[in-house]
């Protein structure tokens, strides 16, 4: 706030009411949430571009490899593999580079991803259209118990600091933190599945058993959840201590804040001290943590789903990459970065409503 | 003589505690504040002896047994034998140097980009800040493993400089916000305002007033990025994108999920054996960063 | 340091400060040999040392003194709102509630005390600015307090706040339903004030209500104090590092150092006849106030003693340029010097504000050593 001046004079000049509809209109327009969504589009045309000109101009690139390899294996004359290429990527080779990158864009535009290489007849956007439900599924439900739990842990570690709890809870975290997820998932399954034995791994594995229809019943929904829940339990352990973490130095510097204890000073409950004071106010930071978080956790779909036989979205990109097909690795990557886009659009929506700074257009 | 104490009534205890404190010697104090940090520096320690001093001692060849495959700890096989019957130790002590070497290179390459653009974007501030602070966020937002993936998957890592900045190429976004920030807050510190005020050069203003007081910032990203990339490395290895030779901790794992070694009861400490090094690691550097944190300055961490 | 005696000289020093006030007033606030501690890592500091002061209903009392000289943490060791790691390790605060009743605040039980929290005794905080909840409006907050004390008529406690919000001259529709950030640093000063008046206390704390507001506003939040006083007659206690203020809206001074009340007077015999040195150093550190002849401006010499380390005898006398041998072994105790007026030092009758008698300071530094 910049306001220096006599207050009275501030007080009487700005009515009530005066705040017209459009005044408030061209607020949100500059506000918080129109900077972000500008930054969402931004992200996803950096995106698209960059893998553009990634597989357009690097020398080797895989148009090339394909052709060639068409040639070589199959025996194919140079036209007909240029022309299966084309088709595979959605791009026609012979125009010029601008020109295949608007091409490219429209194509994108229009959902139009290109052709799987690995399995001949399927277009990159059914193959996605069929996995990404697994992954939103899995991914999201565990971002939303490790982002809720975590605060709620590090805001009891921060009031029992020092403490027997805290520290016990300190030390899960930094070991949370630090070892990668996917170690974390074949420890889980070394530990608990090989040598204790207490999870029925074999029977876990895939997202659904077999001959279980996607339906609306509660057969399926619990057998999706079943089969979720090993992917689900190592996202959450494995991220979870950066979130504890985090809550807790920001309780602490919260719990120091005058309004926490004008707040004690003049009766206000504890319990709503510690909700709507302490609570309130120490979860904001975290907000801004979620963008990495969210790309992080979905990122780490890439490399647990496989060991799971998951079949989301992850265990696709690992066969692709195995296999190099790079329509497909392609249309992934587009897909997953647009879908952490909107995730973090819809976590800033969420931060703003929580923080009235923001939403009034006091500024980040 | 307004107030410095603001908050709950403490009259300045700080001040009196800051005085105390310079009484004793820096090197207590770090110790002191670091009990548990402690073990970090040590774990760190003995990794880098290990892999750096310890192959030394190594005998050249570390032979395949088709006979031993997966053999349970022994005299010979301190730690067991793999899917070829190679000894584990070996592996073990071999395969840190280049994990090591990468990720160091890594990370200097990302803190160095970080902290040159970082610091000017947020001295400079205006046009070359949010062109900084929005292509940061950008390649933030996109998921850092699959970039990673996809980018091995188009660019051949064969060697090691390559993979290094690859690497750095996906860490620089987080360390450069946050040298970004650190540059906002020292901008308005006197010293710096009073070098501006003389018209002394960008150069100058940089690398003699803003950097030298970042030091101990610059070391802690420079270890938060050797995370990051050791991360992304063992990533990288475990999709089988980096070409597979050599002794590799990384490459260890991604032979024992493509053998599923995991799941022979036999082959539990082969198995366990780059897990607890990664682990041990990543929680080292964790563990030093955050001392480092602590003695240097307590409140960044919320920023 | 003999704190013992110190204490029994004290004790009588209290004792004279209850007959000699002026007001015929009923007492309502006695604090008697308050010592409050830090817990530091050095061990117990000791923030306040055997405060004594005494009350009288409708007084409005100021505690002046730098930072560091306990001032806050007597305010706060009042309302019982001491930080973690902080203690009351020895003495009594009797407050006679506004039906009568006389309780020793430090003795009674969290749930006992929830009837003289903000009801009895209410307080504004140092830093205005951040004393609010940045998630909650203003209404929220004034809703919030009423109901914590079970009054549950919604419409009523708004009545009650658009009212105080008028008589600390904001607007008050605009303000009730501001967040804070949306204010000025002064007008959440003022809420602050009007929040502080919600419940009707008897008595009211104001920590440092100036601070770090520029000057203008500044003048505007002591009109709005004194108007407020003419008009609701309560008591208050005004902390404050800066005299000039503090003349404007007292009846009385006190002066601490070092965590004690050193003198303790009404306003007026504070101001033309000080007593300690240390008052006398607080006047020239700061621009006279209107209508007095010009004086140079003097800084005292010297800092804010080390409360983990405090010096022997008085513990003024490393900066006090009239101290004598007996500074040094000696405790002054707080004894009347002139009627209804009482200093703590073993020169108050040398004790001028001839600024060059200060300037001399160094000369005096260098001998101690």
């Amino acid at each position: 706030m910049a306001v220096v001046s006599t207050d009275a004079t501030t007080a009487t000049t700005r009515q009530p009411g005066t705040v017209t509809v459009w005044a408030r209109s061209r607020q949100i327009l500059t506000g918080f949430l129109a900077r972000r969504i500008l930054r969402a589009i931004l992200t996803i045309f950096f995106v698209t571009t960059f893998i553009f000109f990634l597989v357009r101009l690097l020398p080797g690139n895989p148009i090339e490899v394909y052709i060639n390899q068409q040639i070589t294996q199959y025996g194919y004359s140079y036209e007909d593999a240029r022309a299966q290429a084309q088709s595979l990527f959605a791009i026609d080779v012979d125009q010029p580079v601008l020109l295949q990158y608007f091409d490219y864009l429209q194509n994108l535009a229009q959902g139009n991803l290109g052709m799987s290489v690995s399995s001949p007849g399927t277009t990159v956007g059914e193959v996605i259209e069929s996995r990404l439900p697994w992954t939103l599924f899995s991914v999201g439900t565990a971002l939303v118990i490790s982002f809720i739990v975590g605060a709620l842990l590090g805001m009891f570690m921060a009031y029992e600091r020092g403490r027997f709890a805290d520290s016990v809870l300190s030390s899960f975290a930094s070991l949370s933190g630090s070892i990668p997820n996917f170690l974390g998932a074949l420890l889980l399954l070394i530990f608990f599945g090989v040598k204790l034995e207490w999870i029925p791994f074999v029977d876990m594995r895939g997202s659904l058993s077999p001959g279980q229809q996607v339906e609306f019943s509660f057969a399926f929904v619990q057998d999706a959840l079943y089969h979720a829940t090993l992917p689900i339990l190592v996202y959450v352990v494995f991220s979870i201590g950066s979130w504890m973490l985090l809550m807790k130095s920001s309780t602490i510097s919260t719990l120091e804040e005058d309004y926490v204890a004008a707040g004690r000073a003049r009766g206000v409950p504890e319990w709503r001290i510690a909700i709507f004071y302490v609570g309130r106010n120490a979860i904001l930071p975290l907000f801004t943590q979620l963008t990495i978080a969210i790309g992080f956790v979905a990122g780490g779909s890439l490399l647990i789903e496989p060991i799971f036989a998951y079949e989301g979205i992850g265990s696709e990109l690992w066969r692709s990459i195995q296999q190099r097909d790079y329509p497909m690795l392609q249309g992934i990557f587009l897909v997953v970065t647009v879908s952490v886009v909107v995730a973090n659009l819809i976590a800033d929506l969420f931060y703003s409503r929580l923080d009235p700074r923001i939403r009034t257009g006091g500024g980040e | 003589m307004a107030e410095a104490v603001v908050g709950t009534g403490a009259p300045s205890p700080g001040v009196d505690r800051a005085a105390a404190r310079q009484r004793k010697s820096f090197l207590r104090v770090f110790i002191e504040r670091n009990k548990v940090g402690m073990i970090g520096y040590v774990i760190f320690g003995a990794i880098l002896i290990m892999s750096f001093i310890g192959p030394l001692f190594l005998p050249d060849e570390n032979p395949t047994d088709v006979g031993l495959v997966y053999a349970p700890p022994s005299w010979d096989h301190p730690l067991g034998t793999d899917w070829r019957g190679q000894d584990v130790l070996y592996q073990i002590i071999n395969g840190g140097a280049g994990l090591l070497i990468v990720s160091m290179i890594a990370a200097g390459v990302a803190t160095a980009v970080a902290v040159i653009f970082g610091a000017l974007a947020g001295l400079i501030g205006g046009r070359l800040d949010s062109v900084a602070l929005i292509l940061a966020d950008v390649v933030l937002t996109v998921p850092f493993i699959i970039l990673l993936g996809v980018l091995a998957v188009f660019v051949r890592l064969d060697n090691i400089f390559l993979l290094a900045l690859v690497l750095a190429a996906v860490g620089w976004p987080t360390l450069l916000r946050a040298v970004r920030a650190q540059v906002l807050s020292l901008k308005e510190r006197e010293y710096v305002e009073a070098a501006r005020m003389l018209d002394l050069p960008m150069r100058h203003v940089l690398f003699r007033e803003v950097l030298p007081n970042m030091m101990p910032y610059i070391i802690i990203n420079f270890v938060l990025g050797m995370t990051n990339a050791i991360y992304g490395q063992i990533i990288l290895y475990y999709l089988g994108l980096v070409p597979l030779q050599g002794d590799n901790w990384g490459l260890m794992i991604q032979q024992i999920q493509s053998k599923q070694a995991y799941s022979l009861n036999d082959a539990f400490v082969y198995v366990m054996a780059p897990i607890v090094m990664i682990s041990l690691l990543q929680l080292s550097l964790v563990l030093i960063s955050r001392t480092l944190e602590d003695v240097f300055n307590p409140r960044l961490r919320e920023v | 340091m003999a704190t013992s005696t110190q204490a029994a000289q004290d004790r009588e020093a209290k004792d004279r400060i209850r007959g000699t006030a002026e007001s015929t007033a009923p007492t309502i606030l006695e604090v008697d040999d308050l010592w409050v501690e830090y817990k530091t890592p050095a061990g117990w500091m000791q923030a306040v040392r055997g405060a004594n002061m005494s009350i009288r209903k409708g007084e409005a009392v100021a505690l002046i003194g730098e930072s560091g000289s306990g001032k806050s943490t007597l305010g706060f060791a009042i309302l019982r709102m001491l930080v973690r790691g902080a203690r009351v390790s020895r003495g009594s605060v009797r407050f006679t509630t506004s039906k009568g009743e006389t309780l020793d605040l430090l003795k009674m039980s969290d749930r006992e005390f929830r009837r003289v929290r903000w009801k009895e005794i209410a307080m504004t905080f140092q830093a205005a600015q951040s004393s609010l909840n940045p998630v909650m409006k203003v209404k929220d907050t004034f809703q919030e307090t009423a109901r914590a004390h079970g009054w549950r008529n919604r419409g009523e406690v708004r009545e009650r706040t658009l009212d105080l919000l008028q008589k600390v001259q904001l607007d008050p529709d605009r303000v009730y339903n501001a967040y804070p950030h949306e204010l000025s640093g002064g007008m959440r000063q003022r809420v602050s004030i009007a929040l502080s008046l919600l419940l009707q206390p008897t008595l009211i704390i104001l920590d440092e209500p100036t601070t770090a507001l520029d000057i203008l506003t500044q003048r505007a939040i002591i009109d709005v104090v004194r108007n407020l006083r003419e008009e609701l007659d309560f008591t208050m206690i005004f902390i404050s590092h800066d005299l000039s203020l503090a003349a404007e809206l007292a009846d009385r001074v006190a002066t601490m150092y070092a965590g004690e009340v050193v003198e303790y007077g009404p306003v007026r015999d504070v101001f033309y006849e000080p007593q300690h040195p240390y008052s006398v150093g607080l006047m020239n550190a700061v621009p006279p106030i209107a209508g007095e002849e010009f004086t140079p401006l003097t800084a005292i010499p010297g800092s804010t003693p080390n409360l983990l380390n405090i010096p022997s005898g008085c513990p003024f006398h490393p900066r006090c340029p009239f101290h004598t041998d007996i500074c040094i072994t000696d405790h002054p105790p707080l004894e009347e010097v002139a009627p209804s007026h009482l200093a703590a030092c073993h020169h108050h009758d040398e004790v001028d504000k001839d600024p060059e008698r200060w300037e001399s300071i160094d000369d005096v530094e260098e001998a101690v050593g």
